[in-house]
């Protein structure tokens, strides 16, 4: 991991007396899968919203491919690159699936020339159909996005991002309520798109499916992070044990 | 029974209400945001329309344009303060918008104070002074630009984006839009037809005083778009059409008319709150046929 295309510096984040993360630093090598696990409440979903800018560090820094992330606001971050999903689905739910993945294009520039011409290129139409098809949403194209099951939200989510054509894709539990081999379809969807280029961080209370699909993993407990290394590192990793697996957690993710 | 020139009034008066009830969409139907106090903005542009021809001299066919622009600027100063805030507090912000315009009509010399603004004087095309049955027709022109206007705005991509931030302000931020950006545009826009609708009112009634813009105008304008079917292209006509005739209907039953129109609302909430042409109404036919065969070409094209 010579490379490093994105680093997050000794970030620290409060909410009144609560410190969510303390101090966390991480180091994510250039097309990386990069996991963060840890229990509910670890700090894993106050990590993407520092980093994505929801929410502004406390202190330390945060950088893309040597630019500064920390202090821009949400959509200047994107702009630069960084697409998310969210742990709870977030998608523009009146408007068409096809709708919502042309919404990634240009990363939100105000074309003039959008201006009078209609919502969506021909070629970007083409685009969207693409990235729908890669993630088994082909025949969706028309429909309401409210209107999907649950699985398939997260799956337009996903396209969506896509559509950003982004350097750094943080994905917030992406197996939440997915079924077993909807979450295996999915990880091997992460793994494209890295051989493509892209640059994946992933936060997933599932640690069978974190441990699966990741090149190294970074635990999280209590907003300071515990351990990090190789997959199999972390699995025998005695802390980790302790401070995770110990909880009886792991008995029923695996079931 | 009815004379003609009533005709005439009511139905000049209803195109006014299709104008703001049109701009008041972009701002709530579209982009989401809530607008308690379009009136003020429609009074901004009576004003300085009234302003403009009768203390400045200029023509109609002048001051029409600096008003929309007058209007453009005040709502975009006001956007940018106001919109910092969300939901219910930017709903009771614009409502202090409203009166504070009120207030400054009522109380400032230079604004005519209570007895308003009068001798507006009607536009000239061609030497010849154009009469209320003439500037109707200029009116239901108007009518059909901001409808061509809205068409536009409703498919093309920043319409596209305004309606992503009505629908999830941080998802929108996270794919790079600009979400002040946007509800700052949609308010301008919005509020300029205000404005247009303003000019146009002042040079038909030819005496405007600050209660024709008091806040239960800008619950009137909103029971429109509301009742039409907020964010969708005709809803605001539709409501419009209703609403600004529904009182003339019912001329009828007198005392009674208030009661009538009340109860239909309140019916109307309750059965069909997404307004007569909004999703789940039966009148949706034509709207759903057209969305249907939009997703058709979609399918197709793959």
């Amino acid at each position: 991991m010579a490379d490093t295309i994105f680093t997050v510096r000794s970030v620290t984040k409060a909410f009144g007396g609560l410190t969510a993360l303390k101090a966390v630093t991480l180091e994510v090598g250039r097309e990386e899968i990069f996991a963060v696990i840890g229990p509910n409440g670890a700090g894993k979903t106050t990590l993407f919203n520092v980093i994505s800018g929801v929410y502004r560090p406390d202190e330390g820094e945060i950088y893309l491919a040597g630019r500064p992330l920390h202090g821009l606001t949400t959509h200047r971050i994107a702009r630069l690159g960084v697409a998310r999903t969210f742990q709870i689905t977030r998608l523009f739910k009146q408007l068409t699936v096809l709708d919502n993945v042309v919404l990634g294009f240009g990363r939100g520039d105000i074309d003039p020339r959008g201006l009078v011409g209609g919502a969506r290129r021909p070629a970007e139409v083409e685009r969207a159909k693409e990235l729908l098809a890669a993630v088994g949403l082909k025949d969706s194209a028309g429909l309401t996005a409210g209107t999907l099951a649950y699985g398939d939200q997260r799956r337009l989510e996903l396209a969506r991002a896509m559509a950003m054509d982004p350097t750094l894709l943080l994905l917030d539990e992406p197996c939440a309520g997915l079924t077993h081999h909807e979450a295996l379809e999915l990880a091997a969807l992460i793994r494209r798109l890295k051989d493509s280029g892209v640059t994946v961080v992933l936060v997933e209370h599932n640690m069978y499916v974190a441990m699966g699909v990741a090149d190294r993993v970074a635990v999280l407990d209590h907003g300071e992070k515990i351990a990090e290394g190789s997959p199999e590192a972390i699995q025998r990793d005695p802390v980790v044990i302790e401070a995770y697996l110990g909880r009886g957690e792991a008995g029923e993710d695996r079931a | 029974m009815i004379s003609s020139l009533y005709l005439v009034t009511v139905v000049t008066m209803t195109c006014i209400y299709i104008i703001l009830a049109s701009g008041l969409n972009i701002i709530t139907g579209y982009a989401g945001q809530p607008n308690l106090g379009h009136a003020a903005f429609f009074g901004i542009g009576a004003y300085a329309s009234a302003l403009l021809t009768t203390k400045a001299g200029l023509s109609f066919w002048a001051a029409l344009p600096l008003a929309i622009l007058i209007t453009a600027v005040v709502g975009l100063a006001l956007g940018v303060i106001s919109l910092r805030v969300r939901d219910d507090f930017l709903a009771i912000t614009t409502i202090g918008v409203n009166f504070v315009v009120v207030s400054v009509f009522l109380y400032f010399t230079f604004f005519g104070r209570a007895l308003g603004l009068g001798g507006i004087p009607r536009p000239t095309l061609f030497g010849y002074n154009l009469q209320k049955p003439q500037y109707l027709v200029l009116v239901l022109a108007v009518v059909a630009l901001v409808m061509a206007l809205c068409w536009v705005f409703s498919r093309s991509r920043l319409g596209l984006m305004v309606t992503a931030v009505r629908e999830d302000e941080i998802a929108a931020r996270c794919l790079g839009l600009d979400v002040t950006r946007l509800k700052i545009i949609a308010f301008v826009l919005g509020t300029s037809l205000a404005g247009l609708a303003g000019s146009l009112y002042a040079h038909f009634m030819t005496f405007i005083s600050p209660y024709d813009f008091a806040f239960p105008v800008s619950i009137t304008i909103m029971c429109m778009v509301v009742l039409g079917g907020a964010g969708t292209l005709w809803g605001p006509v539709v409501g419009a059409v209703v609403l600004a005739s529904a009182p003339e209907l019912l001329r009828f039953i007198q005392d009674y008319r208030m009661l009538v129109y009340g109860s239909l609302l309140v019916l109307l909430m309750l059965f069909q709150p997404s307004g007569l042409l909004g999703m789940g109404s039966a009148f949706a036919g034509r709207e759903l046929r057209l969305a249907a065969r939009a997703r058709g070409r979609v399918n197709q094209g793959g």
